[in-house]
């Protein structure tokens, strides 16, 4: 009787063990899951001419001085939890065409429902010296069809909108937009 | 006394007489002016109706199956706003839910607005249906008319 039930025991044990390795095994793999990052999403924009760009200035450089380049406008908000997750991507998007000798992109970023304090505190935090600007009432997004954040358009030379990310945007995503063409 | 009281006054005279007539026709034109005042909105009431219809027809683009009126996300109520301030300053439904389309696609709408095509794809089988009932019956009347020929052609 007594040898039944330490079997019984050792069997529950294991069962248990193999339940938690198993647990575990899948969080770590879960965890080290490349981040799947932006999709590249369809717009009704897409090849007609860009929204323009509106609202007062929250960090950075005067928006006229990247007429005439490449432009990536990206909606952000310091309550959404992906924003901060591009944040450094496009960061550095931005430190390495600035750098490149054609100087082909410049980023403007937009405040999408954000307190312009919050959005500032944000902008500090995560590093940026891009164009920021306001969106007081939400109309700069909804021009530009904007769902939530953080959503990522690229503008041409010509004005002419060639692309939308939806999600967190990396930084050799916008490279092979920027540089296709 | 009371047989010349009764003749000294004589009951109401009910005789139709224009004056009467004309004080007829005056009432009857102020009842319905005050009838069709109080039924018809006014500008406001009917800019509120329009608004709220509106947004009853637009879908809140953040979200999975909400009108923009029942919803308060941050994209709804861009859209709400600019519902409002198109409405006010006196542009078309359509014209609102035009531009609209043009940002968000047809999405935007919670009925999805029907086109050419997909007028097209719903009537189809229909169309084939009823062409192909049409020529089943000709092709029965012509048998039945050849049949009912021949017969009468050996008697």
């Amino acid at each position: 009787m007594a040898r039944r039930h330490g079997l019984r025991t050792t069997v529950l044990r294991v069962a248990l063990l193999a339940v938690g390795a198993l647990v575990i095994a899948s969080a770590v793999v879960f965890a080290l899951q490349p981040s799947p990052g932006a999709q590249q999403a369809a717009t009704p924009l897409l090849g007609h001419r860009a929204p323009p760009l509106a609202g007062p200035l929250l960090a950075g450089p005067a928006l006229g001085t990247h007429r005439g380049n490449w432009v990536v406008v990206n909606f952000f908000a310091s309550w959404c939890v992906d924003c901060r997750l591009e944040a450094s991507s496009l960061n550095r998007f931005a430190q390495s065409q600035a750098r490149s000798s054609t100087g082909a992109a410049r980023l403007v970023m937009v405040a999408f429902s954000d307190p312009s304090s919050q959005a500032r505190g944000f902008l500090r935090l995560t590093g940026s010296t891009a164009t920021a600007l306001q969106d007081p009432g939400g109309q700069t997004a909804l021009a530009w069809g904007v769902r939530e954040p953080p959503e990522t358009f690229v503008v041409a030379p010509n004005g002419k909108v060639v692309a939308r990310f939806v999600g967190p945007v990396k930084a050799t995503q916008l490279e092979a937009v920027v540089g296709s063409r | 006394m009371a047989q010349r009281s009764h003749k000294e006054h004589p009951g109401p005279n009910r005789r139709l007489t224009p004056a009467r007539l004309g004080w007829l026709g005056l009432l009857v034109v102020v009842v319905v002016v005050v009838a069709v005042s109080g039924t018809k909105p006014t500008p406001r009431q009917s800019s509120a109706r329009r608004i709220s219809a509106l947004e009853h027809e637009l879908r809140c683009p953040s979200c999975a199956d909400l009108s923009v009126a029942d919803s308060t996300e941050p994209s709804a109520l861009a859209i709400a706003r600019y519902v409002r301030t198109q409405v006010h300053a006196g542009a078309t439904n359509h014209a609102i839910v035009s531009y609209l389309e043009t940002r968000y696609g047809q999405s935007i709408l919670m009925v999805p607005s029907s086109s050419t095509g997909a007028g097209l794809l719903w009537d189809a089988p229909f169309a084939i249906g009823a062409v192909v009932l049409a020529t089943g019956g000709w092709l029965a009347w012509r048998n039945a008319r050849g049949r009912a020929g021949g017969g009468s052609g050996q008697q």
